[in-house]
């Protein structure tokens, strides 16, 4: 359900999403020292975030976006999907221009490293706040060099990788990963025969045939990193 | 003789504390887990408890919380480098260090230190809070 325009949105409230208790108290407790003046409620996942606050949209939402947790980016979509206008700062472990890429196809309006200094959180917010969007600076270098890559090679638009859909690309990110069908499924919650689909279609669109030429694409343009 | 506990998933970094303390004239002992360092406190008390936030099961800041709850007059102090299980390099400057450390403060620890700390940061840190 995409959320109507105009939605109303608290203004000094806060959501932390993360996986890792220790990390969900520990933003809290950073946000209470920098913004006292605004509520923060934390979760373990974007579900039940929306599960409490479905027609409370937050200020602002702050989500670990974890490298091995594979549905970390459906669940930043679904949270766009239904408040379409509130900013997700994104605290992401990985540094790769593929997920960054992935992560504001998504919908996320910031993107800082868990391992940054806590002032990019400050600078983040800030800019979030304020409208606009933010990448690390830890980033900038990884994010520059993919876009010249991308718009000297003529390859912005027009790569056969820009036909996959999310899903199609997160499972050849687990075939260049080594992961049998088996494993794919049982990561993405689907059955065997879902994960075959995505896998000859995304094959098909790539124009290769085989599991070892998946994963060389996937190194070759940056989906994945060894 | 002041005793001090010091709880650390990290044998290597638990047994060099507790040299540190040992040799400045503190009685030491070492848990390798949150598990073991809440039980040997509860059958034999030491007077400060150091401890690591990010172990594997029970973390930290439960210790905090569980002994706070049991001897609030017990020392504690946290310590963190980052963020993972595995012995690696750590990153004294990150948000989610500074993020384990800020949990750690609003648990109830008495003072926090970054990972790598030096000898003399350690000593100073214990010797404040046993003066108080």
């Amino acid at each position: 359900m995409r959320a109507p325009a105009g939605e109303q949105i608290e203004e000094r409230r806060v959501a932390i999403v993360a996986m890792q208790p220790v990390l969900r108290e520990g933003l809290r407790a950073m946000l209470g020292e920098q913004r006292s003046a605004c509520r923060t409620d934390v979760y373990d996942t974007v579900s039940s975030l929306l599960d409490a606050l479905a027609d409370l949209p937050v200020a602002i939402v702050l989500l670990e976006l974890r490298q091995t947790g594979l549905d970390s980016l459906q669940q930043l979509a679904t949270l766009k999907a239904h408040w379409s206008q509130t900013p997700v700062l994104t605290i992401a472990y990985a540094r790769d221009s593929a997920s960054i890429a992935d992560a504001l196809r998504a919908g996320a309006d910031g993107y800082i490293l868990s391992d940054d200094r806590p002032e990019e959180l400050r600078f983040a917010i800030e800019a979030l706040m304020q409208g606009r969007r933010y990448l690390s600076t830890s980033i900038c270098d990884v994010v520059i060099e993919g876009f010249l890559g991308l718009a000297s090679a003529g390859r912005l638009a027009g790569s056969p990788h820009a036909k996959l859909t999310e899903r199609e690309r997160q499972v050849m990110r687990m075939i260049a990963a080594g992961l049998r069908t088996r494993d794919i499924a049982q990561q993405l919650n689907l059955s065997p025969k879902t994960v075959e689909k995505h896998r000859s279609s995304l094959m098909r669109k790539l124009g290769l045939g085989s599991a070892p030429a998946v994963a060389a694409y996937a190194i070759t343009h940056g989906f994945v990193t060894i | 003789m002041t005793s001090v506990l010091i709880i650390d998933d990290e044998p290597d970094v638990g047994r060099a504390i507790a040299r540190v303390m040992t040799r400045a004239g503190y009685s030491t002992r070492v848990a390798e887990s949150a598990e073991a360092g809440i039980a040997m406190q509860v059958q034999e008390p030491c007077d400060v408890v150091i401890t690591d936030i990010i172990m594997p099961k029970q973390h930290g800041i439960t210790v905090i919380e569980t002994l706070r709850g049991q001897s609030p007059g017990t020392r504690i102090v946290a310590i963190s480098g980052g963020g993972n299980f595995e012995p690696q390099e750590y990153q004294p400057h990150a948000i989610t260090t500074t993020a384990y450390l800020a949990a750690a403060k609003k648990a109830g620890a008495d003072a926090v230190l970054t990972k790598p700390f030096d000898k003399r940061q350690l000593l100073e840190t214990i010797a404040e809070l046993i003066a108080v």
